[in-house]
């Protein structure tokens, strides 16, 4: 069973290397590595929630000295999560990029990305941390700049900067940390970290650096041109996953390690910034003329509901009412990670088949590629937490947090954006009708549609209806 | 049997209306054979409960809806005949047959019915098919009574709901029976006088009336104001707490309504140019007589058992007569003989309340009133006796000699068509000697002689003011003084919502461009382009 | 796993399953399209007779669902969702064959069936909601399968409808959301308890409870178009015939009264808010939409438009039955959901019909229809009479409830002119359609007459439907009194609602 935990790393790793020696056969190595990393997921999952924390030590030594891998129920759900999309943009990619010479170059970096973010999510203490997350930013930074046009470039470059930037700002509060407590270890850490100087600073070094590759408003500038050009699979994993294995540091960061260094002021940061990210966002994406920048600005502000939970756990005392709004939290963001890939997916096809992704002009596309529409107004519902979507949950556990914790203005806030979210949605799915012909099939490329359909499906039905085990699996924590 | 010849009284011509707009040649006026005999065979007192239909219905036949039911099925029976023979060949006659034959049932269903329901139901089925009756000929005169006819059949409606409504609250019984009536609200009471008064023409609400009865064809004027008309009493009857407790002012309301309607409606039928027009007065002052015999009842309700008595006979030979009259002039245009004229006359008599027919019988009927009657009230009975004695006879005088100018116009057609309408002169001339009721001495009926020695007088005289009369008041009356109010008062309304429209309009415009600037100001501060 | 736990998930699926399918369908797959269809309906509907049986003996049947701790799917059958149920099961059966009728050779059927039926299981569902996390649901999801159906056409007018539509609707369901999650958070979960649960809470919440409450009609209000929140109703007539009978008649109008219902008498319980004095207000918002609706109908030429605004006046009897405290005002109310349903479904058929078949959309292109199309135009006048109140059409029995309720609640002196009125304006606006159509002479041709006549008037899969739910109206009206019948049902519900 411990194997898992070391397969989920390693498996990616070696199959990149596969790709790269063998390239005639990359595409069956990649799917039949997503197969094999999914199952090894699900069963990671499955012995979280039956056996509590899993722990593996790289060649026997104990943490402090060797390399920790552990998974609790947070990291178990993140990286199914990040399974079920990376599966699925796989096999969408091998169709995507169908006799395109960008495959030789995409499958090993896909699977490298695909490696260090399981790592990261497997990690366990701050200096391995680090390390995968250059390694994810370089690598997700590497498949951006796929597109080859001169603005992906330009975008890819800042991006490149910006996780330069960040990973530095971490690194140093990790030295800070080092230096303070003389551990880095997770586990060890939390019992240590005491409020003082040297745990503020290095909270904000380490929140800023993440918070920036989060793109946190104001942070999130890079984020929309990158997101925006990237190939369509790409976009769809660096929405939903990237971004998210920082954000999921972030949580670590301040709902586990320093929960009891941060007081209200400060967790009211990340919630009025939130605040800010969820209407800016929205509002950027209701004005974007492009498909694939409205989704971008739309995980912008779907970032931002996440963050708006800050100063609500921080108020909650530790209970049931607690326990509830974290699980809403996570499975806002699951919902969202699903959701966006599919999104970014059914955005590709549109793409594909008509050479552009204007809004304005889509009515023929949309029209003519019904599957796709569908998936676009799955993923949409759960972007504005329409029942029954995961989302819809969320947003409910975020609501009631607000009402329990006494802190009415995130009502309004939540209340505006979700109205601003149906806006954007709408505004793409009105061009579904009209007179164009209708395909005899619904579905017309199945290798491309079912994939964005799943995934939408999954965060707007599977997650809504079957989301209870979350909240279970996250009471399996450190 | 008696049950079901009950039931199938109002519902086969219910069930033969939609067969007889197949078949043009069928005599569908013989579906009131069954209403004939239940009112002629079925003992009073007979009852049917039917608790699933509708909400629990009561069907019986009582004394006096006996007695209504007797005279109204002989009206629509024989009405119907003469449409048969005489309109049978005329356009849209199968669409005047169809709703014929559902006011019909509708008016045996109401006074067959025991609960509010279905007196309810049957009231409007007869209203609402009514209207199509009135606007048969569709000319722009018809259309616009039709119109007239069904506002007002509607509120009339409203109104009757209403006070069910009321009585329903107090009694809590859809067929609440006489003492239950004692005690309620004066709500109830005012809507049905509205309601009911605007049925029986009461003066201010009868503007319908003379419209209506002018523009309808011979045999539905006939029936609406032989038979439909007299609903009104009925309801009134069964749901006023007549006799169960007295109310001075709405019997004195009554009163006072009955007598105005009673002159009101003489003097405007005076001054009549076409003979339906003044037999249409004639029953406003009509209904005015027996309202006021209903107030009259209200205000002495040891009296009432009589009073009813007499307005039950009352309605019976004047829905008789009057539809004879109407059916008459119909028989007389068509056929332009002296005879028929001279059978005219009779009904006529009869209404006018010439010695030895039912008309001269009232004064005995109403004969134990005057005489146990005590308290205050007690000169307005004979008093009402006499005028409505006066309009009638003068009304009467000026239908003939409308009829007699009319007599020479018309072109000849075949006697048989007349049969039916001579069959019912008979009897109305002879079924009163077989009532246990005596015929008042002659010399009561001196007003009549009054009337006709002056009437004589005039047109020998002929003093030139008597030519400028008619046309004086047109048929309808106060409706046009209230029309042009109406239209005045729209036309100011309308004025005032343009001018409090535009002026909303101006401040959303304001508010609006308000708004956009703001929003614009703000994409400005944020740098973005709007 | 016992069948009764499991029936009123199976009522919701037995529509919502053949939906999912008939999206993934082939546009030409017809027959497949047509059985899955039927016997979906007619499935459902033995279903719910089964728990229409059940719950009249007691029976309890409930599915539950956990979705998060503190929050359960629960669909439970109670009297007053049963009334629901059925009148969505029985009309989506007859709408379906008219739908099927209407849509014969248009494009976009699969994507249409799909959608058609996700709204009614949304319907169902929401009448089944067992508290209200679930409710709230059902009613959005009712929203997004009903946005389909609206810009079906794909016409600007259609799009344009269908985004008011969704404007008003979202941010009604957003503002009921607000307030669910808001009374959650205050008293946990909210099931639907007859008699209402909330009057229980300390008096310092009360004032909060008001807010909730605002919140919660003003969200529900939408749907039920209350003035003055009505404004999506009359866009959204660009919606196809059957869509718009059902709009009308069953899914989301009623949704929103419905949940008006819930709200009132199953969360705060009608004498709770009565005394937090909130049930005046909302009986005068409904008087002044039923008085409002009917005004604007007078104006409109278009015959759906008449028939919309027509719509936002009946719907609020429902309102305004809620509002008259005491039985029989509830029974009004409640009865009325039926009623209006069958009889507004029946009027929105034949409009459907005139259109389809003759090209008739405005009631001044009306004249003489009846010679042409006398069983569409009599369906029409069945429901026209209804609508105005005139027995034995079942309209007249809730007007007959309402009424009296309010003068036994002493609001007679308001309730009553409301109803008289709008009695009246009804016939203003209904009676001069059916003097055209009837009396009028038929114009030499006209506007566009598709279907030749053949053996009927028109096709006969458009032809029953209006006729079956018009004779459901009369059967309404005239067996009011007979067991089984939407009165004695709503007089069972209020029983157990007032406990009496």
């Amino acid at each position: 069973m411990i194997d898992t935990l070391i397969w989920l790393v390693a498996l990616p790793l070696a199959s990149a290397l596969a790709t790269q020696l063998l390239p005639r056969y990359a595409t069956a190595i990649v799917i039949s590595t997503a197969i094999a990393t999914s199952i090894n997921a699900a069963a990671l999952l499955y012995a979280v929630a039956t056996h509590g924390v899993m722990l593996y030590q790289i060649g026997g030594w104990t943490a402090g000295l060797g390399i920790a891998l552990r998974a609790d129920g947070l990291s178990a759900l993140l990286l199914m999560m990040a399974a079920i999309v990376l599966l699925a943009s796989s096999i969408y990619a091998s169709a995507y990029f169908n006799d395109n010479p960008l495959r030789r170059r995409f499958w090993p970096l896909w699977l490298l990305l695909w490696c260090s973010l399981n790592a990261l999510l497997l990690s366990g203490d701050l200096f391995n941390l680090y390390v995968t997350l250059e390694l994810l930013g370089l690598s997700a930074v590497a498949l951006a700049s796929l597109g080859g046009k001169t603005a992906a470039l330009q975008a890819a470059l800042r991006y490149l900067l910006v996780g330069l930037l960040g990973s530095m700002l971490f690194l140093a509060g990790v030295t800070l940390i080092y230096a303070g407590y003389g551990t880095l270890d997770l586990a060890t850490l939390s019992r240590v970290v005491a409020a003082g100087p040297i745990a503020w600073s290095a909270l904000a070094l380490m929140t800023v650096g993440l918070l920036l590759k989060t793109a946190l408003f104001p942070l999130h500038f890079w984020l929309p041109p990158a997101h925006g050009s990237a190939p369509a699979p790409v976009s769809a994993v660096l929405s939903a996953l990237v971004v998210k294995a920082t954000f999921y540091l972030v949580m670590r960061l301040w709902l586990d390690i320093f929960s009891e260094v941060v007081t209200p002021q400060a967790a009211s940061i990340p919630g009025v910034l939130g605040a800010a990210a969820v209407l800016w966002g929205s509002w950027q994406a209701l004005r974007a003329e492009r498909l694939k920048l409205l989704a971008a600005y739309s995980t912008v502000a779907q970032l931002g509901y996440l963050f708006l939970f800050f100063p609500l756990l921080q108020a909650l005392p530790a209970g049931a009412a607690r326990d509830a709004a974290m699980g809403g939290l996570v499975i806002l963001a699951l919902t969202h990670g699903l959701a966006k890939s599919g999104l970014f997916l059914a955005i590709g096809i549109i793409q594909q088949r008509s050479g552009h992704d204007t809004i304005r002009d889509l009515d023929g596309t949309a029209q003519r590629l019904p599957a796709t529409t569908f998936a676009i107004a799955l993923s949409g519902i759960a972007l504005i937490g329409l029942p029954p979507s995961g989302a819809f949950l969320g947003k409910w556990h975020l609501l009631a947090a607000a009402f329990s914790a006494g802190q009415w203005l995130w009502v309004v806030v939540i209340m505006i954006g979700t109205l601003l979210a149906a806006a954007y949605t709408f505004r793409v799915l009105g061009h579904a009708f009209g007179q164009q012909p209708y395909p005899r099939h619904p579905v017309t490329i199945a290798a491309e549609e079912w994939p964005a359909l799943i995934l939408s499906a999954f965060a707007t039905i599977g997650l809504g209806l079957a989301g209870a085990p979350v909240w279970q699996l996250l009471k399996v924590s450190l | 049997m008696n049950e079901q010849l009950l039931i199938l009284s109002w519902l086969l011509p219910l069930l033969v209306a939609p067969l007889a707009l197949f078949n043009r040649h069928w005599p569908a006026s013989l579906a009131a054979v069954p209403a004939l005999i239940t009112a002629f065979f079925v003992p009073a007192g007979t009852v049917v409960q039917i608790p699933w239909l509708f909400l629990g219905s009561h069907f019986g036949l009582d004394h006096n809806a006996s007695i209504f039911l007797m005279f109204s099925a002989v009206i629509w029976f024989v009405a119907g005949l003469q449409a048969e023979l005489t309109m049978r060949n005329a356009p849209l006659w199968a669409r005047f047959r169809f709703f014929f034959l559902l006011a019909m049932s509708g008016n045996f269903w109401l006074i067959l019915s025991q609960d509010m329901v279905n007196f309810y139901l049957g009231f409007s089925l007869m209203g609402l098919s009514a209207y199509a009756l009135v606007i048969h000929s569709a000319t722009s005169k018809s259309l616009f009574a039709g119109r007239v006819y069904l506002i007002m059949t509607l509120l009339a409606e409203s109104a009757l709901l209403a006070g069910f409504l009321f009585i329903y609250s107090h009694t809590g019984s859809l067929a609440p029976a006489a003492g239950q009536l004692a005690g309620i609200s004066n709500w109830a009471i005012g809507f049905l006088i509205l309601g009911l008064g605007i049925k029986a023409g009461l003066v201010f609400l009868h503007v319908w009336l003379p419209l209506t009865y002018t523009a309808a064809p011979i045999p539905a004027s006939a029936v609406l104001s032989g038979a439909m008309i007299n609903v009104a009493l009925l309801g009134w009857i069964r749901y006023l707490p007549v006799g169960q407790e007295t109310l001075p002012e709405w019997g004195s309301l009554l009163v006072i309504a009955g007598t105005a309607s009673i002159v009101f409606g003489a003097v405007a039928g005076l001054v009549q140019s076409k003979a339906k027009t003044v037999l249409a007065y004639s029953s406003i002052s009509k209904m005015g007589f027996m309202t006021s015999l209903i107030g009259l009842a209200m205000l002495a309700p040891e009296q009432s058992e009589y009073i009813v008595m007499a307005v039950v006979f009352l309605a019976a030979y004047h829905g008789l007569a009057k539809s004879a009259l109407f059916l008459g002039i119909g028989i007389v245009k068509a056929i332009n003989s002296k005879l028929t004229f001279m059978l005219l006359l009779l009904p006529a008599l009869v209404l006018a309340a010439a010695p030895f027919t039912a008309g001269s019988m009232m004064k005995t009927v109403i004969r134990p009133v005057i005489d146990n009657w005590q308290g205050e009230w007690i000169h307005v009975l004979p008093i009402l006796l006499l005028t409505s004695s006066f309009a009638t006879a003068m009304l009467m005088v000026r239908f003939l000699v409308i009829m007699s100018v009319e007599l020479s116009l018309r072109p000849k057609k075949s006697f048989s068509i007349a049969l039916p309408w001579v069959c019912l002169v008979a009897l109305l001339i002879f079924v009163p000697f077989l009532l246990d009721h005596s015929f008042s001495p002659v010399i009561d009926s001196w007003p009549l002689a009054a009337v006709i020695t002056g009437s004589l007088l005039l047109l020998y005289i002929r003093p030139p003011w008597m030519y400028s009369l008619p046309g004086l008041i047109p048929a309808g009356d106060l409706l046009f003084p209230m029309m042009t109010l109406g239209a005045s008062a729209r036309l100011y309304i309308r004025a005032f919502t343009c001018r409090v429209n535009s002026k909303i309009k101006t401040l959303i415009c304001q508010l609006n461009n308000n708004f956009r600037n703001l929003i614009r100001f703000a994409l400005s501060l944020t740098g973005g382009k709007s | 796993m016992n069948f009764d736990t499991w029936l009123p998930l199976f009522v919701v699926l037995s529509s919502l399953l053949p939906g999912l399918v008939m999206f993934f369908l082939d546009e030409g797959s017809h027959r497949l399209r047509t059985v899955l269809n039927m016997s979906g309906a007619l499935l459902k509907l033995l279903l719910v007779g089964v728990i229409t049986w059940g719950v009249f003996h007691q029976h309890i049947y409930e599915t539950r669902w956990t979705l998060a701790p503190g929050l359960e799917l629960v669909l439970h059958a109670d009297t007053l969702s049963v009334l629901f149920v059925i009148l969505s099961t029985v009309l989506w059966l007859v709408t379906t064959v008219y739908a099927i009728g209407y849509l014969e050779k248009s494009p976009h059927r699969s994507r249409f069936f799909g959608f058609f039926s996700v709204c009614v299981s949304a319907t169902v569902g929401l009448a089944l909601a067992g508290n209200l996390l679930t409710f709230v649901l059902f009613y959005e999801l009712l929203t997004l399968a009903t946005y389909p159906l609206v810009a079906h056409r794909g016409t600007p007018e259609a799009l344009r409808g269908a985004r008011i539509y969704l404007a008003y609707t979202l941010t009604g369901g957003v503002l009921l959301f607000t307030g669910t999650v808001w009374l959650h958070s205050i008293a946990g979960s909210i099931a639907f308890v007859e008699g209402g649960t909330l009057n229980q809470l300390h008096a310092d919440y009360h004032p909060q409870l008001k807010v909730i409450f605002l919140l919660m009609i003003t969200g529900l209000g939408v749907k039920a178009a209350l003035v003055p929140l009505h404004g999506w109703l009359p866009q959204a007539m660009v919606a196809p015939a059957p869509v718009s009978a059902l709009l009308h008649a069953v899914a989301v109008v009623k949704a929103g009264a419905f949940g008006i219902i819930r709200v009132v008498y199953d969360v705060y319980g009608v004498e709770f808010t009565h005394e937090l004095g909130l049930l005046t207000g909302l009986g005068i918002i409904a008087a002044i939409t039923i008085i409002y609706g009917s005004v604007k109908a007078l104006s409109q030429d278009n015959l759906k438009k008449r028939l919309a605004y027509s719509t936002v006046s009946q719907v609020s009897y429902i309102a305004l039955g809620i509002t008259i405290l005491g039985p029989i005002g509830t029974i009004g109310g409640i009865v009325h959901l039926v009623h209006q349903g069958v009889m507004k479904i029946t009027l929105f058929f034949t409009a459907g019909n005139y259109a389809e078949t003759l090209g008739i959309h405005k009631v001044s292109e009306m004249d003489g229809v009846g010679q042409r199309m006398p069983a569409t135009t009599l369906a029409f006048s069945i429901g026209a009479l209804g609508m105005i109140g005139i027995p034995p059409v079942a309209g007249y029995v809730s007007k007959w409830y309402l009424a009296l309720g309010s003068l036994e609640a002493g609001m007679a002196w308001w309730v009553m002119p409301v109803l008289v009125t709008s009695s009246l304006l009804n016939a203003a606006y209904f009676l001069p359609i059916l003097y055209r159509a009837w009396f009028k002479q038929p114009a030499t041709k006209w506007p566009s007459e598709k279907i030749l006549p053949a053996r009927f008037e028109t096709q006969a899969a458009l032809l029953w439907p209006p006729l079956i739910t018009a004779v459901l109206a009369i059967a309404a009206g005239m067996f009011a009194a007979s067991p089984y019948s939407p009165l004695e049902w709503a007089s069972l519900i209020t029983r157990r609602e007032y406990g009496l």
